[in-house]
């Protein structure tokens, strides 16, 4: 089950002074959908453009189901490779109709079965009935929804997205994220997800894997790549982090709020180290405490949430967010009571 | 529009023997060779200027700047010039025969009169028009889009094929409707050419004939036949629409590798070039060194440049001022009356010289009085003929202002007379001034509307070069000939300099 479907191995790639892939590494299994996620400008549109066959790269291996399609001396054309690229402007083909774009890359000799094919895909998507319409008669949404349907249909070995739901408007994106991420698992295709947006990434990926300039810093599932993360840059990434100073003594971070639990992601830590705690919002919570000499600076109401900005003794300030009905006012002397089980994460 | 009624006017009462003309074989015969001399010009014009325009905007072709400007400048050489420069090359007896003559003892080579001749001429003329359009679509086409076809298993070729070409198609058909415009309504290639179109036949009606109505009843026919153009023009837009449906930023477009075809794509390009620019120009260059050689004066030129100046100057200038009004109207307060202005405006387009010349010759005769022949009569002539070519720039700049850039500056206090002078006015100035240059250029190369309407003893370059050209004195028609490309070019230059779509 776990096959490799496609492998990037030490991917580089510049354009004049910039490099844009350095040293890129990526393994995508079969049927799973992998969410690449980082800022604009980390490499993210070139390792896709890379795998899909439109840009060369300079050294390292691309692999897709163990053929070599991109070395350095080695360049299969994009239409030879079976990769499956949806781009964030849809592309749809503005002179054909919904129909013949789903049809497009479709390789079955016969009208019947393509038109059968069509008609499937356009099911999997929600889009019965708007065979014949034309991209510019569709909204945003459907166009996005066709522009999979016609990648879906064309049977490929892998499909990758580039930031696919950046153009739709936030009240649908939710349900078009569902819709998609449902077609992509019922045809089971290893898929990769390129977006600078978190909740994105997480909600429809399977494995997250965090780029930054041309490098991946760490593939893993949502869940532990938010709860630990291997460097400042990744839990930067995945959620609002506060860092908190601390001196590591034997088991303890030893911090302005008390000692703590710690773990090091990259084990480079020893006792005496100077380090810098990450603080999640919802770690601590804030208690009123007229002696205590944290205050609360701002507020920020949510409606589903309250997040408080607290200042620390020192100056440090950290968020913490509470429940909708907290009512704690700007100036209020608070204490902070960890509400965390699990060690904290030192850098 | 009133010389327009009059036309048709004076149509009615021609006589039984116009009738009789119209419905002879003689004129359907004339239908038939405009028609097929339009189709031919249109064809090669897109076999010529599609791939240049592909080659010079998408491929990795050696040279493409160099390529892309010297495909365009064969616009500022005048259909009548371009024809007698040819003709001095392949015509009987001309350059080229007498090459061979030396060199292989060959006497006797195709005629270069007639339909082939006309259709090559033409071609090479007129090339550009298309070649502009589509370069401007090309670059438009977002790459991701032919990257898709590409990621859906099509090869290069036939992702452009099936991808690229048909959503060129809408600027392949404004392009061809130009052409074929320019076709129908041309003088001076085809009565050089020797081959009798509709536009020719008018004037030859114009010229001999006493009984004027039968040109009349020719010209609402010609005029006819250009709406008929348009019209299938507008249809074949359809449903469809080009623009891109989604909402991203475009890419830059990455080049594609020619790889073994990059010299013979060099070559096509060579090719085109030598025949559409370095054989005419290094002829106007012979003859004038042969003119000047003989003692042909060239001060007679200077006043009929200034003529042209003055002419094609104050058109420019009345067409560019009428057109901020209309233009503003038009996009401002879209309805019924902006539509009728609109398409009014639109069949302007259509509108062969000949056709308006004769009907404000007519219309002049009998009640214009003091107007007629004088210079504001063919001016007004020139300001019918291209207003609509100043009203499509000068509309195009009213419609990106947005109407919040006017709201805002209101919301800050400004009266509308402040709005128009602070907001307005300094955003399409641009777009009336590239009109104006338009007007000046096209006016410049002007024809048939000032043989027949310019004042008795008024010569401009064009009817001067016309005059000497068509009695065969070409050393004297190429100075002039040369001062219209000159003058030309600098309005050419600066409206592709302003026009990003056109920009090389």
């Amino acid at each position: 089950m776990n096959n490799i479907v496609l492998l990037c191995d030490k991917l580089i790639k510049s354009f004049g002074e910039t490099v844009a892939l350095n040293q890129t590494k990526i393994e995508l299994f079969n049927g799973e959908i992998l969410a690449i996620l980082g800022p604009s400008g980390c490499g993210k549109s070139t390792l896709l453009r890379a795998i899909a066959g439109f840009e060369n790269i300079d050294s390292g291996d691309i692999t897709i189901n163990g053929k070599t399609v991109s070395s350095r001396d080695k360049f299969t054309p994009a239409e030879k490779r079976r990769v499956g690229m949806v781009f964030q402007d849809y592309a749809l083909f503005p002179h054909l109709t919904v129909e013949d774009n789903v049809g497009f890359g479709t390789k079955s000799s016969s009208k019947s079965d393509k038109a059968a094919l069509v008609k499937q895909m356009l099911k999997l998507v929600d889009l019965d009935g708007m065979e014949v319409r034309y991209p510019h008669e569709l909204s945003g949404g459907q166009q996005q929804r066709v522009a999979v349907a016609r990648t879906l249909a064309a049977n490929p070995v892998t499909i990758l997205l580039d930031e696919p739901f950046s153009n739709l408007d936030a009240t649908m994106r939710t349900e078009i994220r569902n819709t998609v991420r449902h077609a992509l698992q019922g045809r089971g295709v290893a898929t990769i997800i390129v977006t600078h947006d978190r909740e994105e990434a997480f909600t429809i990926a399977d494995r997250v894997a965090v780029m930054n300039s041309g490098q991946i810093e760490q593939v893993d599932t949502p869940e532990n790549m938010y709860r630990s993360p291997v460097s400042k840059f990744v839990a930067n990434m995945t959620g609002t982090a506060n860092f908190m100073p601390a001196t590591i003594t034997s088991n303890r971070a030893v911090t302005e709020l008390g000692k703590f639990q710690w773990i090091s992601p990259t084990n480079g830590i020893v006792e005496g180290d100077e380090v810098e705690l990450l603080v999640r919002p919802d770690d601590f919570l804030v208690l009123p405490n007229p002696n205590a000499s944290v205050t609360v600076t701002s507020r920020e109401y949510r409606g589903d949430a309250m997040v408080l900005s607290v200042e620390l003794g020192s100056g440090n300030t950290i968020q913490c967010r509470q429940g909708p009905y907290s009512d704690l006012p700007v100036g209020t002397s608070v204490d902070l009571v960890p509400s965390r089980s699990a060690p904290f994460v030192a850098f | 529009m009133i010389p327009f009624v009059y036309l048709i006017v004076r149509a009615f009462d021609a006589s039984d023997l116009a009738w009789q003309l119209l419905f002879r074989f003689k004129t359907l015969h004339t239908l038939f060779n405009t028609l097929v001399l339009t189709l031919g010009v249109v064809f090669v014009s897109i076999v010529i200027s599609l791939p240049m325009a592909w080659l010079t905007v998408r491929t990795d072709l050696p040279f493409r700047r160099f390529w892309s400007i010297l495909g365009a400048l064969p616009i500022v050489i005048p259909s009548y010039v371009g024809a007698f420069l040819y003709i001095t090359v392949f015509g009987p007896k001309a350059l080229f025969q007498q090459l061979l003559e030396i060199i292989f003892g060959i006497e006797k080579i195709p005629s270069f009169y007639g339909l082939s001749g006309a259709i090559i001429v033409l071609s090479l003329l007129s090339y550009p028009y298309i070649y502009l359009i589509v370069r401007a679509s090309i670059s438009n086409i977002d790459s991701s889009i032919e990257d898709s076809a590409r990621s859906l298993g099509r090869s290069s070729f036939k992702t452009f094929i099936t991808v690229t070409l048909p959503m060129l198609r809408p600027a392949l058909a404004a392009g061809a409707l130009l052409v074929a415009l320019y076709v129908i309504s041309d003088f001076g290639a085809v009565s050089l050419m020797r081959y009798p179109t509709f536009t020719w036949s008018i004037y030859q009606q114009y010229q001999g004939a006493i009984d004027r109505s039968a040109a009349a009843l020719l010209s609402i026919l010609l005029l006819l036949f250009s709406v008929v153009i348009l019209y299938l023009e507008q249809k074949s837009r359809g449903r469809i629409k080009y623009h891109r449906s989604g909402a991203g930023i475009s890419k830059r477009l990455s080049l594609i590798r020619l790889g073994k075809w990059k010299w013979p794509a060099v070559i096509f390009c060579a090719l085109v070039i030598s025949f559409s620019l370095l054989l005419p120009g290094s002829v106007l260059l012979y003859w004038l060194v042969r003119g000047v050689s003989y003692g042909e004066t060239i001060a007679s030129a200077w006043s009929s440049a200034l003529n042209s100046i003055y002419a094609s100057g104050l058109t420019a200038i009345i067409a560019g001022l009428i057109a901020i009004p209309v233009a503003a109207f038009i996009v401002r307060f879209p309805g019924r009356i902006a539509r009728l202005f609109e398409s009014i405006s639109y069949v302007g387009y259509a509108l062969p010289g000949i056709v308006i010349g004769l009907s404000l010759v007519f219309f002049g005769v009998r009640y214009g009085g003091f107007l007629y022949q004088t210079i504001l009569i063919l001016v007004f002539a020139y300001i019918v003929l291209f207003f609509p070519v100043a009203m499509g720039s000068v509309r195009s700049s009213f419609a990106q202002i947005r109407p919040s850039y006017e709201e805002a500056a209101k919301g800050l206090g400004r009266s509308n007379i402040g709005v128009m002078y602070s907001i307005t006015l300094p955003l399409v100035r641009s777009g009336v001034i590239v009109a104006m240059a338009l007007v000046f250029l096209i006016t410049m190369k002007e024809l048939t509307a000032t043989l027949i309407l310019g004042p008795l003893g008024f010569k401009t370059l064009a009817t001067q070069v016309w005059s000497f050209t068509s009695e065969a004195f070409f050393a004297k028609a190429a100075f002039p000939a040369l001062l219209i490309i000159l003058l030309s070019s600098i309005p050419t230059a600066f409206i592709m300099y302003k026009n990003r779509d056109l920009r090389l």
